[in-house]
């Protein structure tokens, strides 16, 4: 089975001489289909930039990121925006629903976007809605809702065009604990019954403990890879990332 | 390093906004083009003829000075707001690192002055070329290129335009630093909330939207049936209207913007443009009314000043040239002058214009005319003649024009001559009291009158042509009598005029203006009394210039602040919704596609307030022309139809290219939102 991310020796260098900061130095891994992959990691680790890289928004100092095959530094103009809109589906931390569309037409934009069937979009657009019980809100503009409604009918739309890999940037950092987890239950499912890629970023073990495999970064180098093993129940799970991130944050062999 | 900060942000300031820049300069023209209007060339040349009117309309540039300063103000606060919005996250940030309140407002009062002086560099040698080419122009057009042009530098003019413009400036200035004296450091350093978008009610928007149309086909009606213009109560009751239905149109436009942006189409963000022109519609409605009533005024003056100047035509095909003093009075025959100076030959017809009233009176005392069956029949055709029309025919002691001098001076003047026998009498009216509608209902009917005691009937159609040159006497109507009836009727009392025409085909129109000039030179000397069509001319000239010229002025000065409001507004909101856009960003838009919405978005912002502009305007005008034009212009509509599409073509232009520099300004601004950096 073709992965359908694979990341080489990623290299991101700022600066210069003895000003220059690694935000990532030399990082790789894949992600096969039908994973949930959680990355982890302090603030100033390297995981903005790493998703800055896999988004397209930056450009690496050296190293390759391939999607589907394809080497993505070496797109522009309209097949990047292909790539960004339709390859990949994008779930902010802070929404980024527009104010001034309706809950359905917010969904719908990546389709008016990128020119996805209408039919094809209209029935996949029913099913979301079904499935992350949104649909008394669809009319609704985003000021009428609430923080887990307005994350839903997000999801909904960053999965509306079916994309080969979703990355989620901290998706729970805005919710309250209720719906943060009401929101994973849905995410995780839609990664179990569909088969969805998923890419996550976040700092909340409670979120993380849904992935199937954790990746913990340090100063721009993986330090750490968790799998969550056949059988293993969540509150299991959760205990082994909480053990991960004490040693990264405060274990002993850190103590300066 | 202050110093440095100022003059680095104005330089700034200046590249980024083109538009703020372009209100300033079009502020300063503005002003200069009022200010300088005495040393226009048409204007000395005016002074000449008509010192009077002149000195009246130069005194009421005060007030048209102080009109233009609500005007530019207006502009200009709103150029300013934008300015100073696109930059409260910058000044939100030199707060934040400690620069005092006081110091940023002497900063910005700075780049203030700054902006303003390299305004009035640019803007002052620009209204002189402008004013230069209107002078030109004008002089041309109206033909008195001789008099030779002058530059219009007028040095009072540049010193007022200076002051009124850095007063106007400061005035907004002070206005918007206390706006964002009031705004906390947080506000400054956040884009400013958006307006909460709810729910809305298409039921009521219908009924508003229905409610406008049916108030503005009311006003409509009312300005078109000419009944408007009767009475203020109905002109002000037709103003009031137009205004209500206007602004309730576009309250309830949302109605239509919404329907628009349900119908599913393919073309990409077509739910996103229209929720944003919506935007526009739901809390710009106000706005964009007062623009769109704005544009409304400008075009119906600019149709109305291009009317006018179209329509008057200061060479009359049919006029006399040179009207000398009658003998009535003992005085020397003017002929036997003109002829000794020899100026008989310049002359293309010289000869007698006689008028007098009936003297010899037959039956009723003190009623020399009877004409009670023209007034029946009259009254048949307008019910109100007799109450309206009681001193037509001069109560009975009407004007006689001698029937041969008549004829052959019309076929001097190239008309046709009047067919009256024997036992007929003819009509004249002076054109301005001209009544065809009436006349050429009653006269075919050849009503039995009575002049000087013997039968005549009327006959043949009413006529306009000049008797003598303009104001020597004004004979609103008159009646043409054959030469022996007249001769009888007068007793001997007649008064004689002396006409001249010259050769209209010889003479260019400057020549012929230049004829009139040296042939008063030569009269001046000798102690002949005469007028001369010149100064009739000038006359004609002075309304058509001071018509035209303000109305022109005031249509351009409201067409470009309406312009610059919609602009400035747009753009204002765009920044204040860049989330939106980098939220498509976000969602993979390019460039391309962002701009494309955008392009959508203005042409829809702009023309919602012209369309409505435009249709009004079709009304109005023809209102305003029935209203305010005389009816002789009216006669000439048909021939202004291609100047009317000038027009047309201009405005387009002018709005073209306003949406072209917004666009543009968009596109450069949506730029800057293209790299969609994660946020913390």
């Amino acid at each position: 089975m073709d992965p359908v991310l694979k990341i080489e020796s990623l290299k991101k260098y700022y600066g210069k001489g003895e000003s220059q900061t690694k935000a990532i130095d030399g990082i790789s891994f894949q992600v096969m289909p039908g994973e949930f992959l959680g990355i982890m990691g302090a603030s100033g680790s390297g995981k903005s930039t790493l998703l800055n890289c896999i988004a397209a928004v930056i450009k690496p100092t050296s190293g390759t990121i391939e999607m589907n095959g394809k080497e993505i530094s070496r797109l522009s103009g309209k097949d990047l925006a292909d790539y960004r809109g339709k390859d990949m589906g994008y779930l902010f931390q802070n929404f980024e629903l527009i104010d001034n569309l309706t809950g359905k037409e917010n969904i719908l934009l990546p389709v008016s976007l990128h020119g996805g069937s209408e039919k094809e979009g209209s029935e996949r657009y029913e099913k979301l809605a079904e499935y992350l019980e949104i649909k008394d809100i669809l009319d609704k503009f985003p000021s009428q809702m609430s923080g887990g409604e307005k994350q839903r009918i997000a999801a909904a739309r960053s999965l509306i065009l079916d994309p080969g890999l979703i990355l989620c940037d901290e998706p729970t950092g805005a919710l309250d604990s209720k719906n943060a987890k009401a929101l994973m239950t849905k995410l995780s499912g839609i990664n179990q019954e569909q088969g969805a890629t998923i890419l996550m970023v976040t700092h909340d073990s409670n979120a993380a403990s849904f992935c199937s495999r954790i990746m913990f970064i340090q100063d721009g180098k993986i330090f750490h890879e968790l799998r969550k093993e056949d059988g293993e129940d969540r509150q299991a799970f959760y205990d082994r990332i909480l053990k991960v991130l004490a040693q990264l944050g405060g274990g002993s062999a850190n103590v300066l | 390093m202050f110093s440095k900060l100022v003059v680095r942000n104005s330089i700034r300031s200046h590249k980024e906004n083109a538009l703020f820049m372009g209100s300033l300069i079009t502020s300063i023209i503005a002003f200069y083009v009022v200010l300088s209007l005495s040393s226009q060339d048409v204007m000395r040349y005016l002074k000449t003829l008509e010192s009077d009117a002149i000195n009246k309309l130069f005194s009421m540039i005060g007030v048209l000075y102080g009109f233009t300063l609500f005007i530019v103000f207006a502009l200009i606060f709103f150029a300013s707001k934008y300015q100073i919005e696109r930059r409260s996250h910058e000044f939100g940030v030199y707060i934040m690192m400690g620069m005092k309140r006081t110091k940023l407002f002497l900063m910005l009062l700075l780049e203030d002055i700054g902006s303003s002086l390299v305004a009035l560099l640019i803007g002052l040698p620009v209204s002189v070329l402008i004013t230069e080419v209107i002078s030109l122009l004008t002089v041309k057009f109206v033909g008195i290129g001789f008099i030779g042009h002058q530059v219009t530098w007028s040095s009072k003019a540049a010193l007022l335009t200076a002051a009124g413009f850095m007063g106007v400036k400061l005035v907004s200035f002070i206005i918007l630093s206390f706006s964002l004296a009031r705004k906390e450091v947080g506000t400054l350093l956040t884009d400013a909330p958006d307006n909460v978008r709810k729910k809305g009610y298409p039921v009521l928007q219908a009924l508003l939207l229905l409610t406008g149309l049916t108030l503005l086909i009311y006003a409509y009606s009312l300005g078109v049936e000419g009944t408007a213009w009767e009475q203020t109560k109905t002109l002000g009751k037709t103003v009031i209207v137009g205004l209500l239905g206007t602004i309730l149109v576009f309250r309830g436009l949302r109605f239509v913007i919404d329907l628009i942006a349900k119908k599913t189409s393919s073309g990409k963000l077509h739910v996103f443009t229209f929720r944003q022109v919506e935007d526009g519609v739901i809390f710009k409605s106000g706005t964009m009314a007062i623009c769109s009533l704005l544009i409304l005024v400008a075009s119906s003056c600019l149709a109305c000043g291009v009317a006018t100047f179209v329509s008057y035509d200061l060479y009359e095909k049919e006029r006399v040239d040179y009207t000398f003093t009658n003998i009535f009075n003992g005085k020397e025959d003017p002929m036997k002058t003109i002829r000794e100076l020899g100026c008989e030959d310049e002359f293309y017809y010289l000869s007698y214009m006689r008028i007098s009233h009936p003297y010899i009176v037959g039956g009723e005392p003190g009623k020399a005319f009877e004409s009670d069956e023209f007034a029946k029949l009259a009254e048949e055709v307008d019910p109100t003649y007799s109450y309206h029309n009681r001193s037509d025919f001069m109560d009975g002691f009407p004007f006689m024009i001698r029937l041969s001098d008549f004829n052959a001076q019309v076929v001097a003047m190239g008309a046709e001559p009047i067919d009256i026998k024997e036992g007929e009498l003819g009509l004249y009216r002076s054109s301005t009291f001209a009544r065809d509608e009436l006349d050429s209902k009653v006269l075919p009917q050849r009503p039995h009158v009575t002049l000087a005691g013997k039968e005549f009937v009327m006959t043949g159609e009413a006529r306009h042509d000049p008797i003598v040159t303009d104001s020597f006497i004004t004979l609103s109507s008159a009646l043409i009598v054959p030469d022996e009836d007249f001769d009888t009727f007068t007793a001997g009392r007649e008064e004689v005029y002396v006409n001249g025409i010259l050769d209209h085909k010889k003479y260019s129109k400057s020549e012929l203006t230049q004829t009139y000039m040296r042939l008063n030179e030569i009269f001046d000397k000798t102690d002949l009394e005469y007028e001369s069509y010149l100064s009739n001319m000038g006359r004609q000239l002075f309304y058509l210039v001071a018509a035209s010229y303000i109305t022109i002025y005031l249509a351009l000065i409201f067409l470009v602040v309406a312009n610059t409001i919609l602009a400035v507004q747009f753009l204002m909101g765009q920044k204040r919704t860049s989330r939106r856009y980098k939220t498509l960003v976000k969602l993979g838009a390019d460039h391309q596609t962002l701009y494309k919405t955008s392009k959508r978005q203005i042409n829809w912002y702009f023309g919602l307030p012209i369309a409505v502009a435009a249709m009004s305007t079709v009304f109005a005008t023809k209102a305003l022309f029935n209203g305010l034009l005389s009816s002789r212009t009216r006669t000439h509509i048909d021939e202004m139809i291609p100047v009317i599409l000038v027009v047309v073509v201009v405005f387009v232009l002018i709005e073209y290219l306003y949406m072209h520099i917004v666009k543009r300004s968009s596109s450069r601004f949506l730029e800057t939102l293209m790299t969609p950096e994660r946020e913390e």
